[in-house]
């Protein structure tokens, strides 16, 4: 059980996603390959639901996309953050880290 | 003054491509999977275990297509109509800015476009009710007034029918159907306040088979015409002015000439016979009851409806036959004869109240013939054994007669004393 990957809490791919972009614009192959990369295999993201957060980022205006030429001098579709997918990002991360504190500090209360 | 490319985007409606919603999520999956093929195989996985395990982590595809295309559609219509209205609010704000530094223009503008609506409008409606609906009741070009006239024209004098005419005229073939209606000014009391007021008498069908709506309560059913309790209808002005539109007025009684009258309905705005302006004149309406008529007198107006097919002409012929069938010896059939007018003679009427027509000379106007003649016609009248009856005549008022009837306000014959005009 513990060696199988967990499943990604609902609302936390947007983040990751938007995570990802930060550092420039990106198709969604890569986006895909960062995020494995980065979580090692713990999380298992499927990547039609990998797709559906992006384009439900671009309905919200997160991220805006359009079409280029990939490494490999194929057609593709890149993302980028906008100006409110980058605000976004902040408070989501902020939410996240209060988040990741408290439960720490609960777990090391209860080991002590 | 007019950009017209910014004119011609409020033309552009927002018209998002659904196929090439579809056709971009294709090709984005396409190159995901592309992509992971290649790197699968990179790490030693045949060409099939690649598909196979690229296609495992990708899910469900079909699904995920179809609901990345639907998902890419509804924003493309939200944007794109977000878009719209922002241009329409520019371009309207630039229109505002523009006419505001031309007042004078924009002042003539207005006026001129005001003129324009409002003429157009009106040549509109006259010939929405001339020609099209020249009456807003079922069949209304099947319908006809049928009355006795003797003469023709503005020498014509008419006489409503009696009870017996009435009836022949209903069983007279090509008539399909015939309702009686009486307009009167009575006193009308409502609580204490007595007031006049224009009632009509109908019979029973007529508001029925004229298509009128009740707003609250029924029409008049055969037991209103019996001797007994008398119901009325109220027009829906009278109810707003009289009752102030209270919904409890059904089962409240009014006096009418001091008769006990028991309201049952309230008719739909604007219904009224013969009004093509939208205004009712009656405010309550009466079921036709012989108690009801003036003493001695029996003499309403009469509407019809023909069968198809029938032609005025032929039916007036055959109503003309049996009247002088069911009593040869009438002395009044000896001067007058049926006369039917159709639907355009009764807008007719309500048209040239309307419109200005004091003037002869406008007669092309108000489609009405010119006087051929400036001779007099006239008729006397005395009490009949049933009815009033009436001869055309001239010269004062003859013992026997009660009174003589000048027809033309043009003769000189009224100015005299003795026999009234009208």
């Amino acid at each position: 059980m513990a060696k199988d990957p967990m499943d990604l809490m609902h609302g936390t791919l947007d983040v990751l996603v938007l995570k990802s972009l930060a550092r420039g614009p990106a198709h969604g192959y890569a986006v895909s390959r960062w995020i494995e990369d980065r979580t090692a295999g713990v999380f298992s993201v499927e990547d039609a639901a990998l797709y559906k957060s992006l384009h439900r980022l671009e309905a919200t205006a997160a991220v805006e996309s359009d079409w280029g030429l990939s490494e490999t001098n194929r057609k593709a579709k890149y993302y980028q953050l906008t100006r409110h997918g980058r605000s976004l990002l902040r408070a989501e991360t902020d939410v996240w880290h209060r988040y990741a504190a408290a439960v720490l500090s609960v777990l090391k209360a209860a080991e002590a | 003054m007019f950009r017209l490319p910014e004119l011609r985007r409020l033309f552009r409606l927002p018209t998002p491509r659904p196929e090439e919603a579809a056709r971009h999520v294709d090709s984005e999956v396409e190159f995901h999977m592309t992509m992971r093929i290649e790197e699968l195989k990179a790490r030693g996985l045949t060409d099939a275990e690649a598909r196979t395990e690229a296609a495992r982590r990708f899910g469900d595809v079909a699904r995920a297509r179809s609901e990345l295309a639907a998902a890419d559609r509804a924003t493309a219509e939200r944007r794109s109509r977000a878009a719209w209205l922002g241009d329409l609010a520019r371009d309207l704000r630039f229109a505002a800015r523009e006419l505001g530094r031309q007042p004078s223009f924009t002042f003539i503008s207005i006026v001129v476009l005001g003129l324009g609506i409002g003429l157009t409008t009106t040549m509109v409606s006259l010939f929405d009710r001339l020609a099209l609906h020249p009456l807003p009741y079922p069949h209304a070009d099947r319908l006809a007034n049928v009355q006795l006239a003797s003469g023709t024209g503005d020498h014509g004098i008419s006489i409503t029918p009696d009870r017996v005419m009435r009836d022949v005229v209903a069983k007279t073939s090509g008539i399909e159907r015939a309702w009686a209606h009486m307009v009167d000014k009575v006193m009308v009391e409502v609580g204490d306040t007595p007031d006049v007021a224009a009632t009509r008498m109908v019979s029973v069908g007529l508001l029925d088979d004229f298509g009128a709506r009740l707003l609250i309560g029924r029409r008049f059913a055969p037991d209103d015409t019996a001797a007994g309790p008398l119901a009325t209808i109220l027009s829906h002005s009278a109810w707003q002015r009289r009752f102030g539109g209270r919904p409890d007025v059904l089962g409240r009684t009014v006096k009418i000439e001091g008769r006990i009258a028991t309201i049952v309905g309230v008719l739909q705005p604007g219904f009224d016979l013969t009004s093509t302006d939208g205004r009712a004149r009656a405010e309550f309406w009466l079921p036709l009851r012989s108690d009801l008529l003036p003493p001695g007198q029996d003499r309403t107006a009469l509407i019809v409806r023909m069968a198809p097919g029938a032609t005025a002409a032929a039916v007036t012929r055959a109503i003309d036959a049996s009247l002088n069938a069911a009593d040869p010896a009438s002395p009044m059939l000896k001067h007058f004869h049926t006369q039917m007018q159709g639907a355009e003679d009764l807008v007719g009427t309500g048209l040239r109240r309307t419109l200005p027509c004091s003037s002869r000379r406008l007669a092309w106007y108000c489609w009405w013939p010119a006087p051929t003649s400036p001779r007099c016609s006239s008729v006397r009248q005395r009490a009949g054994p049933r009815n009033s009856e009436f001869e055309p005549h001239s010269g004062p008022v003859e013992a026997g007669w009660s009174a003589s009837y000048w027809r033309s306000p043009a003769c000189s014959a009224c100015s005299a004393p003795g026999p009234a005009c009208w």
